[in-house]
């Protein structure tokens, strides 16, 4: 646990500030927000976490994982990092952070229905090609992908899954916090299914979409195994709710199971599991970051 | 049941007892922890645990120990701990009641009635001396490994006897063993000349079978799981049993069952006694709804 006491012992507290940063992204056509948390008193070559939310959230729901995750730094529980949370541009809070390719024929109803289809944009390129190299360089020199983790949040964690899988020249390490880590298919309900995050054409949901891009049996036949071990920490609640897709149960601490064993026979992963007391909310994520990175760091 | 709070028992002592058992035409042994005041041990919840393939009650002492640390430290609700140890020639047979009758070419003993004579002869014998528990919802069936097995089977089978369950590592399989696992091979003793029959493995130790015939409708019994992340790689043809994986199954499975309230951990570790000693007091802890001290 990651409480802070008035241990005498304790290393001195770094002075963590969040600071509000916008970030204009060609792809996207517009500007991202990322809330950047960083010690003006650490050296400059820190490594750095890139921590992305869950569907419907956005970046300042995430303020209270940066406090939990700095308490942690400050007991010296947990190395010192720089963290960017971006935040998903209004209207693709729930597209998965991919390069969709859905194109409606219809214009999207107004005011924007958070969980409704829209038209497809580049997330994952703007955010990797486009704000992650501007935002670290505004901060420090360039690090290598030995010093980037990538976490995230439920369907962040998907999107997380993906990342150290298809990107090793990006991220060495990842956090998984209740990953929406569907295998072979997204839930019956999940956004996955209604944004178009997957889509095609005027397809909202293309199965063979989701295989490509977020499938991670299919991400990780396509990576070499001879890679050096990449660690992966994933926490989950065990009162996740209970759910279906095609048929067949998809709660997510049972599919991060799955994940753990398909990771665990990997020449190229060190996967953690942890399956801790609770459900798909934010107690969980609170006391998960802290305990990630630490076990990421151990 | 209920004691004075005054005159909670703070010292344990661990009993070596045999008891004989007509069903099995021998003696068992056990360990029996209880308060060193004999009369305080009166009135007392009582937890039976399982050991593993292989095991003995030498090897659960120490979780014995690890119980009475945690009761003396207010951690743990008192209670009296009994392990048994299975006979010597059935160390792998799965705690169940088997018919096999061998041909004696594969070295492999006569299947015995290890069940109906812990039960019905052991349990209530070892039970009276002390002072039985108020039913079901004073006993706790535990166990590692296989005994978690047969822990889950007793628990799903006799709700009579067991009102809540510790399973540590369980050795639990959504699906009937491969052709070819070391189940089919010895483990599981079986009908007649036949080592291994599906058919009675299905009614005695495959839980998506005996959940089947659980009463939706009776009194909730709380499980608590808990396995490490590291346990080993266990390939199988369909798909993966790994046990922490096999864990999550049985989870899922319960958690949408009225008759249970599953709990879950996967902690840092393998299939080793570190785990367990550690294990039990958490287990043990989340069953008396004392949230546990963080582990990793």
């Amino acid at each position: 646990m990651c409480s802070v006491t008035g241990d005498a012992a304790r290393p001195p507290r770094l002075g963590w500030a969040v600071e509000d940063v916008a970030v204009a992204s060609p792809a996207l056509g517009q500007s991202w927000r990322v809330l950047v948390q960083r010690s003006a008193r650490t050296p400059a070559q820190v490594p750095w976490l890139w921590l992305l939310h869950g569907s419907a959230a956005g970046a300042d729901q995430m303020r209270p994982l940066l406090r939990a995750a700095a308490e942690s730094m400050d007991a010296g529980i947990v190395p010192p990092m720089i963290i960017a949370a971006p935040d998903a541009p209004e209207g693709y809070r729930s597209s998965w952070w991919v390069d969709s390719a859905y194109e409606p024929l219809d214009d999207p109803p107004d005011p924007v229905d958070a969980l409704g289809p829209r038209a497809g944009r580049q997330l994952e390129r703007g955010l990797l090609g486009d704000v992650l190299p501007a935002i670290e360089e505004r901060f420090g020199p360039p690090l290598g992908a030995g010093a980037r983790t990538i976490g995230g949040i439920s369907m962040g964690g998907a999107a997380a899954l993906r990342w150290v899988i298809a990107r090793p020249d990006l991220f060495g390490s990842a956090v998984l916090l209740s990953p929406a880590a569907y295998e072979p298919a997204p839930s019956d309900d999940s956004t996955a299914r209604t944004t178009g995050a997957f889509g095609v054409g005027p397809d909202r949901y293309h199965a063979d979409r989701f295989r490509d891009l977020m499938h991670y049996p299919t991400l990780l036949a396509d990576r070499p195994e001879t890679m050096a071990p990449t660690r992966v920490v994933i926490i989950v609640g065990d009162e996740e709710p209970a759910q279906y897709g095609d048929g067949k149960r998809c709660d997510l601490d049972l599919e991060a199971a799955r994940l753990h064993a398909q990771l665990k026979v990997r020449p190229d992963f060190e996967s953690v599991l942890r399956v801790v007391g609770g459900g798909h909310d934010w107690p969980v994520w609170e006391r998960g970051i802290g305990d990630a990175l630490r076990l990421l760091s151990s | 049941m209920a004691q004075d709070q005054d005159q909670q028992p703070t010292e344990w002592v661990i009993e070596d007892l045999e008891i004989d058992s007509a069903t099995l035409g021998e003696t068992w042994r056990l360990l029996v922890q209880r308060p060193c005041n004999r009369a305080a041990a009166r009135g007392l919840p009582w937890i039976w645990l399982l050991h593993g393939r292989n095991g003995s009650i030498a090897d659960m002492r120490p979780l014995l120990v690890a119980i009475a640390g945690a009761m003396r430290a207010g951690d743990l609700p008192p209670a009296v701990v009994a392990a048994p140890d299975a006979p010597d020639d059935h160390r792998t047979s799965w705690w169940i009641d088997s018919d096999h009758l061998p041909d004696g070419a594969e070295g492999i003993p006569p299947g015995r009635l290890l069940e109906r004579s812990l039960l019905g002869d052991v349990l209530p014998s070892v039970e009276a001396r002390y002072g039985a528990p108020d039913g079901p919802a004073s006993r706790v069936i535990g166990g590692i490994s296989m005994g978690g097995g047969a822990a889950l089977r007793w628990l799903l089978v006799r709700p009579d006897l067991f009102g809540s369950a510790v399973l540590l590592s369980p050795g639990v399989f959504e699906r009937l063993p491969a052709h070819g696992s070391a189940m089919r091979r010895r483990d599981v003793v079986d009908v007649e000349g036949s080592i291994f029959d599906s058919g009675r493995y299905a009614e005695r130790l495959h839980y998506p079978t005996l959940l089947d015939a659980v009463d939706p409708d009776r009194p909730p019994a709380r499980v608590v799981v808990l396995v490490g992340d590291e346990e080993p790689v266990r390939l199988d043809p369909v798909d993966r049993r790994d046990l922490e994986l096999e864990a999550a199954r049985l989870h899922a499975a319960l958690k949408i069952h009225p008759a249970f309230h599953p709990s879950l951990r996967v902690v840092g570790g393998g299939h080793e006694w570190a785990l367990w000693e550690r294990g039990i007091v958490t287990a043990l802890r989340i069953l008396a709804g004392r949230e546990p001290i963080t582990e990793s």
